[in-house]
């Protein structure tokens, strides 16, 4: 997805004519018309700054034509006491928070506004067997492929995701971490829609449910790789009431600060014990919709992002944890801030390929990116804990910020990627 | 691990990697040329001394590395090119604004504003006195297949061409005038050069106490921005002198003065007023010259 943007940004500006820009696909995208009226399980949230590149780059109305989320508000809280916030967009005239869409949904608007676009190339299927350079380290890359073409590039990106070919081709070491948890995704439908984004922290990982189309919801839940088993396996009922318990139930702290594992299936009281100062509940859930599944997470961040006529951009740089809902978010600002150096350079004259033009890349989203992965992170260790005194002052420091309008816009602007 | 199987199963890697924050001298190969003009020089005066084309040709195979010792000049050319299409041309919304000018880079050195400007679509032609520094020139701009028809280069000097009746669109002596040794005579030179209506971009540092203290001081010994030598203060040139000798010259027209400030620590440069430091000024040839 994020590859794809950036070639649609850098086939969308009145610039573009002097480019030409091969996209590398590894295998043929599957034809995704007409797109099926079930709803999929993966879906990304996408900001605002996101929606503005998919409008820049003439893919956006294909999304909106085939199907979008948008939702208005956000409430976050967590398992134990009274703490939540809650977010709106404080009255600016456009309301939207965000949307929630369908993976294929944006795949296949960048593919078929990719085929529109006269300078760039749809390689596909293509995949990378060997990288070279030249004697002079100034030289192009020569890219042989499987499929037996050599390609010269004076610029190769890499968007080939967190196991990318192109970064471990150019040995840029990546540190990181497995969490001890798995995600587990799965559609629900609801009796109306849905346009709230809920996340609530439990002392095994959040829950997410996120609005989809209609009246269907996404929900992403973390949980440790075991209890992720016995999610998974459930059958929709009792998949159902686990969910209806992790979001509504009100869990006792117990003395020790240690809480219950109530995902082992023991009668739970689901009382719908909404906090005092809670505004919603979310809502009740009908039924289940298609398959789960699960997937790892993990946190990577690569060392360097760019190399000798080379730069990574999405999760070949980076992964974050899904918490935030950010992840491909950073990878499209990637995009956007790679196109806008390379554009700068053609405008004066430069080779988009060389040192300073991605070393400028590097340096406007490298800090950004750690800055933003730091606070996840800083964030999941927060809410993973159970250690009361530490749960007290979350939830204090929840409320707090609850009723500071201020900073809550503050926080509503650096998820939307305007600051 | 599966990034270790990945590399296993591609056949015959051989791309060491190079990153750009690891500080890496390379060795460029230069080709032999046939050094006809280092002779002419025994004979003929010019404007350009043998100690600064020693000094330069030196350098030949290390202008074009990025933590090298011309370093800053790379960081500010693009502030250098910007301002030299602004000032040339009226259309800036075009991929190849310079389309049908031919240029002329005078001690275009390695190339460093000769590939752009080729790129933006200008007929550029690079001189230098240095045979060293036009063979990584040459070298260097065989690797973009843009640059294969509109740049070209030769070792020479600014009074060979004015014999030669060579006259262009527009001519460039940036980072040049604080390196030769008759600053009058080479204007004289590059102002015969430009055609009628045609422009004259000149850039270098002014002669003040404030650039002794950065220019000198402060990039070469305290900072290790340039390499001790590169300049001389003496050789600093305001641009009111510059001026008054375009004045004597006559038919020059100087339309506007821009100081380049430049930001060791980020690295940037950017059009200021100028405060007696880095400039570069437009100069237009009447039409009637």
């Amino acid at each position: 997805m994020v590859g794809n943007a950036l070639a649609a940004a850098l086939g969308s500006s009145h610039l573009s004519s002097s480019l030409r820009v091969g996209v590398m696909e590894s295998t043929v995208t599957a034809d995704l018309h007409p797109l099926s009226p079930n709803p999929d399980l993966r879906v990304i949230s996408v900001n605002a700054t996101s929606v503005d590149l998919f409008q820049a780059v003439g893919a956006w109305d294909k999304m909106v034509n085939a199907r979008v989320a948008p939702f208005y508000s956000m409430q976050v809280w967590e398992s134990t006491g009274n703490g939540s916030i809650n977010f709106d967009n404080f009255g600016d005239p456009e309301p939207t928070l965000g949307y929630v869409i369908e993976n294929k949904v944006i795949q296949s608007a960048l593919h078929d506004r990719l085929k529109e676009l006269r300078n760039v190339r749809l390689l596909e299927p293509c995949s990378m067997a060997n990288l070279q350079m030249g004697k002079d380290p100034d030289d192009w890359l020569t890219i042989t492929t499987k499929e037996g073409q050599n390609l010269r590039t004076r610029l190769l990106v890499g968007a080939d995701g967190n196991e990318s070919v192109v970064r471990n081709s150019v040995k840029i070491p990546s540190t990181g971490w497995h969490y001890n948890q798995r995600g587990v995704v799965a559609v629900v439908e609801h009796a109306s829609p849905n346009t709230t984004a809920w996340q609530r922290f439990l002392p095994t990982g959040p829950i997410a449910l996120l609005p989809m189309y209609g009246n269907y919801s996404n929900i992403v839940w973390t949980l440790p790789p075991s209890r992720a088993e016995v999610v998974l396996g459930l059958p929709d009922d009792a998949f159902l009431t686990e969910v209806d318990h992790a979001l509504r139930s009100q869990l006792d702290p117990g003395i020790l600060g240690f809480f219950p594992n109530f995902f082992v299936p023991v009668p739970f009281p689901a009382k719908n014990n909404s906090p005092a100062n809670l505004n919603n509940s979310p809502p009740l859930i009908e039924r289940a919709v298609g398959k789960r599944a699960a997937f790892p997470l993990r946190l990577q961040h690569a060392s360097e992002y760019v190399a000798n006529r080379v730069a990574l951009i999405g999760d070949a740089a980076h992964t974050v944890h899904p918490l935030a809902g950010q992840g491909v978010n950073l990878g499209f600002a990637d995009a956007i801030t790679l196109t806008q150096v390379i554009f700068d350079g053609i405008e004066t004259g430069q080779d988009i390929g060389s040192h300073s033009i991605l070393n400028e890349y590097q340096n406007r989203r490298k800090n950004a990116n750690l800055v933003m992965m730091a606070g996840i992170e800083g964030i999941k260790r927060l809410f993973d804990s159970s250690f009361f005194p530490i749960s007290m002052a979350r939830n204090i420091g929840l409320s707090m910020t609850n009723a500071l309008t201020p900073i809550k816009k503050q926080i509503v602007k650096v998820a939307m990627g305007s600051s | 691990s599966k990034s270790k199987q990945t590399s296993t199963n591609m056949m015959n890697l051989t791309y060491r990697a190079r990153s750009l924050n690891h500080k890496q001298t390379f060795i460029r190969r230069i080709p032999r040329i046939q050094n006809r003009c280092d002779r002419s020089y025994a004979t003929e005066i010019s404007s350009v001394t043998a100690s600064e084309i020693a000094k330069f040709g030196e350098l030949a195979q290390r202008w074009w590395d990025p933590q090298g010792p011309l370093r800053t000049l790379h960081h500010i050319n693009p502030t250098r090119i910007s301002y030299v299409k602004r000032n040339m041309v009226s259309d800036q919304e075009s991929i190849t604004p310079l389309k049908g000018k031919r240029m002329l880079d005078i001690g275009c050195g390695a190339g460093v504003l000769s590939e752009p400007l080729a790129r933006l679509g200008a007929n550029v032609v690079g001189v230098d006195a240095a045979a060293t520094s036009i063979a990584a020139a040459i070298s260097h701009s065989q690797i973009d297949p843009l640059l294969k028809d509109n740049l070209s280069y030769r070792c020479s000097t600014a009074e060979d061409l004015v014999k030669e009746g060579e006259q262009f669109d527009a001519v460039c002596a940036l980072e040049v005038i604080e390196h030769v040794a008759d600053p009058a005579a080479f204007l004289a030179s590059c102002s015969a050069l430009v055609k009628p209506g045609g422009h004259l971009f000149i850039s270098t540092i002014d002669k003040t106490p404030q650039s002794f203290l950065t220019v000198i001081v402060g990039a070469e010994y305290f900072l290790n921005l340039l390499d001790r030598g590169t300049h001389d203060w003496n050789k600093f040139i305001g641009p009111q002198d510059i001026t008054t000798i375009l004045n004597g010259i006559g038919g020059m027209k100087v339309h506007n003065v821009t100081g380049l400030a430049y930001n060791p620590l980020t690295e940037k440069c950017s059009e200021a007023p100028h405060v007696g430091m880095n400039y570069i000024m437009t100069i237009q040839k009447d039409n009637t010259s």
